[in-house]
């Protein structure tokens, strides 16, 4: 090849990757403008009753924080279980057969970004798939007619299923140390998981967190894969099962 | 109360050795002792306690000894300082409830009244032991220590008197309720070996007198409250409930300069009663309200505060000694000496426990009163922990709604006009110091909050616990090694999966023509799976092998059954224990009959009635007083019956694993109501 050819064909190639990134780049940062609150720290307080050997102990009350993903307009929220139900911490702790662990939850607040704190309630559980989700609660103090929440861009029953080594990224919120300031993760797909049921193994991820595609289509949500009762990866679930499970909560909640 | 119950505990190795390898001896128990022996008794405690913004109760065990034939029974501060029940256990195992006259956090004495008009009228007269003089115990005296071990029967060991001065080589070592217990008491040491729940019990002589009342363990030995200070403690707590003290505010030392006696005054509290007097740091004292003093080693140090301790308060006396080797000579007017630290009092509605300010605590502090209330622990979860900035502990509160708050009682009858007829909680403005800031914050004060539990996902069910077929597993049942599929472990009764006539050792390779692919342990979640995939009414087809015949099987799902936290459930508030009905995984796990009644119980408070009957969490309560429990609302109505008819004692029938059981409940109603 003639190597004046070579040179300017290289220096085209460099030019298209440079502007294909600036383009997603861009294009990521908008999204992280649009829809930052999409993403919302949730505040539970939580009395938790332990018995174990037919004995029980006194109840402890906790306070814990976690990352959830509104999914509706009326501030339906999607939730990692693992990081609002310390079930599954204290009975790996306990290793007793017949303990038994109850968690009642006695305040939910949706924490916002301008400082409202939105009392809501949790509804639904799945302990298999490491999802919790709550709603508003409609008469409280705060009047929800004045509260716009921000769902998730591109919610649909049928998501892209991205491959192995796609970039994808993932919107988060910073603790309260960091002034729960809204970020952007950039991460890839390490692998796509499709039996007994689909994941996507997806690196620097955050649980309760959703991940976006390359377009900024909605891939998942970031959970724990549950074995026995117990986190044991981080994994990001389909959208198809966060909104499976989502109808439930309306039809039982109803 | 922890300490004296850590260095028990420390002791215990050491104690077991010393016994082991002592000289066998002839032990000879005379009558006198044997009298004694008969006036001990195992004091069962529950006690309350201040964490976490709540009073928690909890259980303890430890002994005591009966002083009078009218049941008085002094034991220790750290069995039975801070109790809301107490039963004590005679030697011949009658049981006969107690009431706290008092109790010493100083001297770690305390003093109970057994309620004797409950005793049945052919009870036996009690049997009671003497105090002896305690002044007159010598090193290498015969002593026996007497009480209840580990919770145990009533024991006695025997031993000797090792040291009649023993103290804490660490004068701030023992602190019970704030009070340094070692600032009064210098233990009588002995060999004879205790073990934790021998707290309480006496140190006899051989003549069968009191002359101590144990209390610690120091390495090998056990260490032993004085039987004169036992004495006159337990007859001030008999009269007025507590100790009458004075305080001076002196902080005194062994004298240094050799050849000289007196006690060295180290330090003097801002505006207590000493300094008012102008003692100073460096004065050595002399004489104190007409008594010569002096202190040469630690030892000597709690005699003069007996001697401090006991003047009347508001008395003036007399002090005489040196400043710079010139004769000085002071008048002091000692002031009531109040205890280290009030008691801590639960605010429901504010989640938190409080104390009142004490002199003692309020110059701990360096406040300039004793004004305001001071926030001793809150609940992780309650209003006061989630207010902007939260109250924490060692906060104190000084107003509410601009209205100030001197003591717990302004906070409790603010806070009941705040919260009354208010279903709701309400922001209040609370004015509190910490350190020197003073801050304000909004607390949301009002009834408890309203508790949730999540409902679970529904999901298909299908009934069965499988097992992966694994190569080795394929192979050994004489199927190719390529085999993919699932064994049935277990059906379920009553399932879609036995109404589909699925047995056990059924083996299954697809479904709905699906292979189940699954060959690896970690494949264990694959036909699960699959099966969550349908609808929960879904019909499906399994296909495999019964033996060696083909089989294929239709069955149609369900919803999976009712987790226990969505089943009906109730709070037993007087008996504190939570019942639910029963889970279908209950019926399986235990193996009970579809057709068994009863109800689970879920929780039992710790130190509740049900927890004192023995009841426990995972037994199945089947019958209360003889009437059969079908069910929640059968329970609410026969315990609403027996509340108000304030039964002295409850029977419950409960079956626990394959045995069955009776528990007495006996209740000390309030007789407030």
């Amino acid at each position: 090849m003639n190597p004046y050819i070579a040179f300017f064909a290289g220096l085209l190639f460099c030019w298209a990757s440079l502007h294909g990134s600036t383009q997603a780049e861009s294009h990521w940062r908008s999204l992280l403008k649009d829809h930052a609150n999409c993403v919302t720290w949730v505040s539970a307080t939580v009395r938790v009753e332990v018995s174990a050997g037919g004995r029980s102990l006194p109840p402890q009350e906790q306070k814990l924080e976690a990352l959830g993903t509104i999914i509706a307009k009326d501030g339906l929220t999607v939730l990692s279980l693992t990081k609002v139900d310390p079930t599954s911490s204290i009975l790996s702790r306990l290793r007793s057969p017949g303990a038994s662990v109850q968690v009642n939850y006695t305040e939910v607040l949706i924490l916002m970004q301008d400082g409202a704190e939105i009392p809501a309630r949790l509804l639904l559980k799945d302990e298999d798939l490491d999802l919790a989700y709550l709603l508003p609660i409609e008469n409280s103090e705060e009047d929800l007619a004045d509260i716009s929440f921000t769902p998730v861009p591109g919610l649909t029953k049928k998501a892209p299923t991205p491959q192995v080594l796609d970039e994808v990224i993932s919107i988060a919120k910073l603790g309260r140390n960091l002034y729960r300031q809204s970020t952007l993760r950039r991460g890839w797909v390490n692998a796509v998981i499709e039996k007994p049921r689909p994941y996507f193994v997806i690196e620097n991820t955050e649980p309760g967190t959703p991940v976006f595609d390359n377009h900024g289509k909605w891939l998942g949500i970031v959970v724990y894969k549950m074995e026995r009762g117990i986190p044991s990866a981080i994994v990001t679930l389909p959208v198809e099962d966060i909104v499976e499970i989502a109808d439930q909560v309306r039809s039982r909640n109803r | 109360m922890s300490h004296p119950f850590r260095f028990l505990f420390f002791s215990v190795p050491l104690i077991c050795a010393n016994s082991l390898t002592g000289a066998p001896t002839t032990v000879s128990i005379s009558q006198e002792i044997q009298n004694v022996y008969q006036a001990i008794v195992r004091i069962e405690v529950v006690s309350e306690k201040g964490s976490g913004g709540r009073m928690m109760k909890s259980r303890s065990t430890g002994s005591g000894v009966i002083i009078s034939d009218d049941g008085l029974v002094v034991t220790n501060h750290h069995v039975a300082g801070k109790a809301s029940r107490l039963t004590c256990r005679l030697f011949d195992g009658e049981e006969v409830m107690a009431d706290l006259l008092g109790a010493d956090a100083m001297t770690d004495l305390a003093l109970l009244r057994l309620r004797l008009e409950q005793r049945a009228p052919d009870a036996s007269p009690l049997k009671t032991a003497k105090f002896g003089n305690s002044d007159k115990v010598k090193v290498g005296d015969v002593c026996f220590a007497m009480g209840s071990p580990a919770g145990l029967s009533q024991s006695v060991t025997k031993g000797i008197i090792s040291n009649t001065a023993l103290i804490s080589a660490s004068s701030q070592s023992f602190r019970l309720d704030g009070e340094n217990v070692g600032e009064l008491v210098r233990w009588l040491g002995h060999d004879a070996v205790i073990y934790p729940g021998n707290s309480g019990g006496p140190l006899v002589d051989q003549n069968g007198k009191i002359i101590g009342i144990n209390e610690v363990g120091i390495g090998s030995l056990g260490g032993a409250i004085p039987s004169n200070l036992a004495k006159k403690v337990a007859k001030q707590l008999e009269s007025h409930g507590y100790v009458s003290r004075s305080w001076v505010g002196l902080e005194c030392q062994p004298i240094i300069e050799e050849n000289q006696s007196g006690i060295l005054v180290a330090g003097v509290i801002a505006d207590s009663p000493a300094d008012l007097a102008s003692i100073k740091a460096g004065d050595i004292l002399t004489n104190y309200a007409g008594k010569k003093v002096s202190a040469r080693i630690p030892e000597d140090i709690p005699i003069f505060n007996q001697l401090v301790y006991s003047r009347p308060a508001n008395q003036p006396l007399a002090i005489q000694g040196l400043r710079n080797g010139k004769a000085k000579k002071w008048k002091i007017i000692p002031a009531p000496r109040e205890p280290a630290f009030a008691k801590e009092v639960e605010i429901k509605s504010w989640g938190i426990t409080v104390r009142n300010f004490t002199l003692m605590s309020s110059l701990e502090a360096q406040r300039e009163n004793k004004l305001g209330v001071q926030v001793h622990s809150t609940n992780r979860g309650g209003p006061s922990a989630s207010a902007k900035p939260s109250l924490s502990s060692g906060d104190v509160i000084m107003s509410v709604n601009d209205q100030p708050v001197n003591s717990i009682d302004d906070l409790l009858e603010i806070s009941h006009k705040i919260t009354r007829g208010q279903a709701e909680p309400v922001p209040t403005l609370v004015s509190f110091e910490r350190n020197l800031a003073e801050l304000l914050t909004v607390v949301k004060i009002g009834p408890e909050a309203e508790e949730n539990q999540p409902m679970e996902a529904w999901k298909p069910w299908l009934g069965i616990s499988t097992q992966v077929m694994t190569r080795e597993l394929s192979a050994a049942l004489a199927l190719p090694r390529t085999t993919r599929g699932i064994r049935v472990a277990q059906v379920f009764p009553e399932t879609p999966a036995q109404k589909a006539g699925i047995e056990a050792g059924d083996l299954i390779f697809r479904l709905d023509g699906q292979i189940i692919m699954a060959h690896r342990v970690e494949d264990a979640e694959v036909f699960g799976n699959m099966i969550k995939q349908y609808k929960t009414d879904a019909t499906i087809e399994l296909s495999g092998l019964r033996g060696e015949e083909p089989r294929t099987w239709k069955a149609t799902l369900t919803k999976r059954p009712v987790p226990p936290n969505e089943l009906p459930k109730h709070d037993e508030e007087t008996f504190e224990f939570t019942l639910r009905d029963l889970s279908f995984a209950d019926r399986v796990n235990r193996r009970l009959d579809l057709n068994q009644t009863g109800l689970m119980v879920e929780n039992v408070e710790p130190a509740g009635w049900g927890a004192l009957a023995g009841l426990r969490q995972g037994d199945l309560l089947l019958e209360v007083d003889k009437q059969p429990i079908g069910s929640i609302d059968d329970f609410k109505e026969i315990m609403k019956q027996l509340v108000s008819a304030r039964e002295k004692r409850v029977l419950f029938f409960i079956r626990r694993g394959i045995h069955t059981l009776f528990l007495e409940l006996e209740p000390d109603w309030d007789p407030q109501g």
